[in-house]
């Protein structure tokens, strides 16, 4: 398991530096001007070009990126990129867009595995139009329509909210606690709301649930709600408004995707002898289909999630740009368009390293499950 | 090989659906020039710069004379749903194509052939799958591209990126896969080359999972081309995206947004995405691909 960890971290590791590579070719090469482009307002030419003579912007590019390499080994996620800001500055930038991403891939991967509970297993092998149909619906739905669709409804709602329960909203400066900490509450908030929905949605859908979601949802809401003061709940829900945005959109974007990945693994799964035995001998419904076939769906479904995890990052450029969530997605978004290269750097390393993750989780999580991947 | 897949898609529901819409977009296309050459003054029904200066205010609803109305600045609508139907058939063609013969080459070539260089393409196809295809469009949009950065150009980057990037991963896997198999074996002791091999007996088993692939990363391609366009980085071409921001922006000044000006491009982004995606399904289906 180690010697599968360490291979894993290496091959990744290589790949995100070929990947930075290209990208500084990409970006320093493709979009006009340099880091120090942003600054032409506020400094004269004579000024630029002595700075960029001091910071080295007129070297060759592959001076400057192994200088831009070295400065992220000495712990610089980009020297003037982040305006020198510190790690706290860069936490700020990454935890924004794990608050929608966890809460979507949850809600999106409940949702998507209702189509397949809902099928008889007798019909589990045959083609499930309906489902797939509407699923390439919501991939196709393009994110600034969904946003015109649900941006007043949520407005409205929270408008009602915060007049029934008198709200308002307080900068993040004043509140006593630090930036950071008020991510990390929020992003408690916005996950237990979201498992909170999800079993809802399988106590009206009559499935058989899990108490232990419910449980979880309810002590993280009842901590926030009553062990925290009440400027810093208000602020906290009022600043889930567009967290909620970004995370509708971003639930459709994944469920139509998951809805087909688990359509296609189900069907193929459903074809196998053994669920043919399983069915033979009576089990019920509930028990082929969670000991049987999801599990043995995990697999696929797994190195799917890998391979499409550079979708995940498109969408959040394209969705986190179009709610305007402060996010990884829009802030690489504004610093391509305000041509400020090391702040993009900065932000690919970031994404990149988050997709690493990611798929390393997701690899040893398959590991873990399935004892024919570890016997490999 | 494709025309066998071609086939064989057709005969599910998925496939049957997909070839639908994708006729109806090159058939709204190409009746789309025919039209304005023929029928349409330009003057009025340009798609970019057309303006009915006979009616007043715009946006205006759907009448005889434009059948799904006009958008803020005086354009007709239908003129420019048809119209923008072409540069997505483009990238998607383009980078379907390019994507497909990319994959098959590299990924049946290499791991079989070379399997040194195949460790070091495998890394860099790992690293170009974290480029996603808005990122590409932003950095060439925000350069000195957006004018050339027509739909082709960017079908052919879009190709090339997904053939080497997530296309030849699956591809390669597969190749590892199919190479230890006796069949290969028995040609190999038959003195049969390795080139010969890898295209004649290994690259008609991976096909199918090129061409889902590529069908599937087709569908994203379009949409990041919507995004693109949505926020005016691919120059002035009659798009999708395009309408939907002036839909919503100047409807929005207007006193609200009309939808008869958002409704079609729209349906139009759902039609010319799910036909790829529904393309991939069916490959998907018939061939048995489960990941």
């Amino acid at each position: 398991m180690f010697k599968f960890i360490v291979k894993e971290i290496v091959t990744s590791i290589i790949s995100i530096l070929i990947f930075l590579l290209i990208m500084f070719y990409g970006i320093n090469i493709l979009i006009p001007g340099d880091f120090l482009t942003p600054l032409r307002l506020m400094l004269s030419q004579a000024e630029l070009d002595a700075l960029r003579e001091t910071l080295g912007v007129n070297d060759p590019l592959y001076q400057r990126y192994f200088r831009w390499i070295l400065g992220v080994f000495n712990g610089e996620i980009t020297t003037g990129g982040f305006r020198q800001r510190s790690g706290k500055d860069i936490m700020s930038t990454v935890l924004p867009t794990i608050q929608v991403l966890i809460p979507s891939f949850t809600l999106a991967f409940y949702l998507s595995r209702i189509p397949s509970i809902k099928t008889p297993i007798s019909k589990l092998h045959k083609n499930k139009i309906f489902s797939d149909t509407l699923a390439t619906l919501f991939i196709s739905l393009f994110p600034p329509i969904v946003l015109f669709l649900i941006d007043e409804k949520i407005e409205n709602f929270y408008t009602f909210i915060a007049i029934t329960f008198d709200l308002e909203k307080t900068p993040v400066s004043i509140l006593t606690i630090s930036e950071n900490k008020f991510d990390i509450i929020l992003l408690l908030f916005l996950f237990s709301v979201t498992l909170f929905i999800v079993q809802s949605l399988d106590v009206l859908l009559n499935n058989k649930i899990r108490k232990s979601g419910f449980v979880f949802s309810i002590m993280i809401l009842f901590y926030i709600f009553l062990f925290q003061n009440d400027i810093l709940i208000s602020d906290i829900i009022l600043n889930s408004k567009n967290a909620f945005k970004t995370i509708g959109i971003l639930s459709i974007f994944f469920v139509g995707e998951y809805i087909l990945i688990n359509n296609v693994i189900t069907q193929n799964i459903a074809r196998e002898p053994h669920i043919l035995t399983a069915r033979a001998l009576g089990y019920s419904k509930h028990k082929i289909y969670n000991k049987h076939i999801l599990r043995n769906s995990f697999g696929p479904f797994a190195t799917r999630l890998t391979l499409g995890l550079p979708y995940t990052i498109a969408s959040l450029v394209i969705v986190e740009s179009t709610t305007g969530w402060k996010g990884m997605g829009s802030v690489l978004y504004q610093s391509i368009m305000n041509q400020d290269s090391n702040a993009a750097m900065g932000l690919f390393l970031l994404l990149a390293l988050l997709t690493a993750i990611l798929r390393i989780t997701i690899s040893v999580v398959q590991v873990i499950i399935d004892p024919r991947v570890r016997l490999k | 090989m494709i025309i066998y897949i071609l086939k064989s898609t057709y005969k599910t529901y998925h496939g049957k659906i997909g070839y639908f819409c994708l006729g109806l977009l090159i058939i709204s296309s190409l009746v789309h020039t025919w039209l304005l050459g023929n029928i349409w003054p330009e003057n009025i029904y340009d798609p970019i710069v057309g303006f009915d200066i006979e009616m007043f205010p715009h946006p205006t609803t759907p009448s005889s004379s434009h059948f799904l109305g006009t958008d803020p600045l005086g354009r007709d609508v239908l003129s420019m749903l048809m119209a923008g139907s072409r540069p997505l058939i483009q990238l998607s063609i383009f980078s379907f194509f390019i994507g497909i013969a990319t994959s098959l080459f590299f990924g049946t070539t290499i791991p079989f052939i070379l399997k040194r260089t195949d460790k070091i393409i495998k890394e860099v196809s790992s690293s170009l799958i974290l480029i996603s295809p808005p990122i590409i469009l932003l950095i060439l949009g925000t350069g000195d591209f957006t004018d050339k950065l027509s739909p082709s150009l960017v079908g052919i980057i879009y190709g090339f990126m997904s053939g080497l990037g997530i296309c030849y991963l699956v591809v390669r896997s597969k190749v590892i896969e199919v190479s230890t198999q006796e069949f290969i074996t028995a040609s190999k002791l038959l003195g049969a080359r390795n080139f010969y091999i890898a295209t004649k007996h290994i690259m008609p088993i991976v096909v199918p999972y090129s061409v889902s692939y590529m069908l599937a990363s087709t569908t994203y391609g379009i949409l990041a081309y919507g995004f693109a366009s949505f926020y005016g980085q691919v120059g002035w071409t009659p798009n999708w995206g395009m309408m939907i921001y002036d839909a919503i922006t100047y409807g929005s000044y207007l006193g609200g947004v009309n939808y008869w000006n958002l409704l079609p491009p729209t349906v139009g982004f759902i039609l010319c995405a799910s036909s790829f995606y529904f393309l991939s399904i069916s490959v998907k289906k018939q061939f048995g691909i489960s990941i």
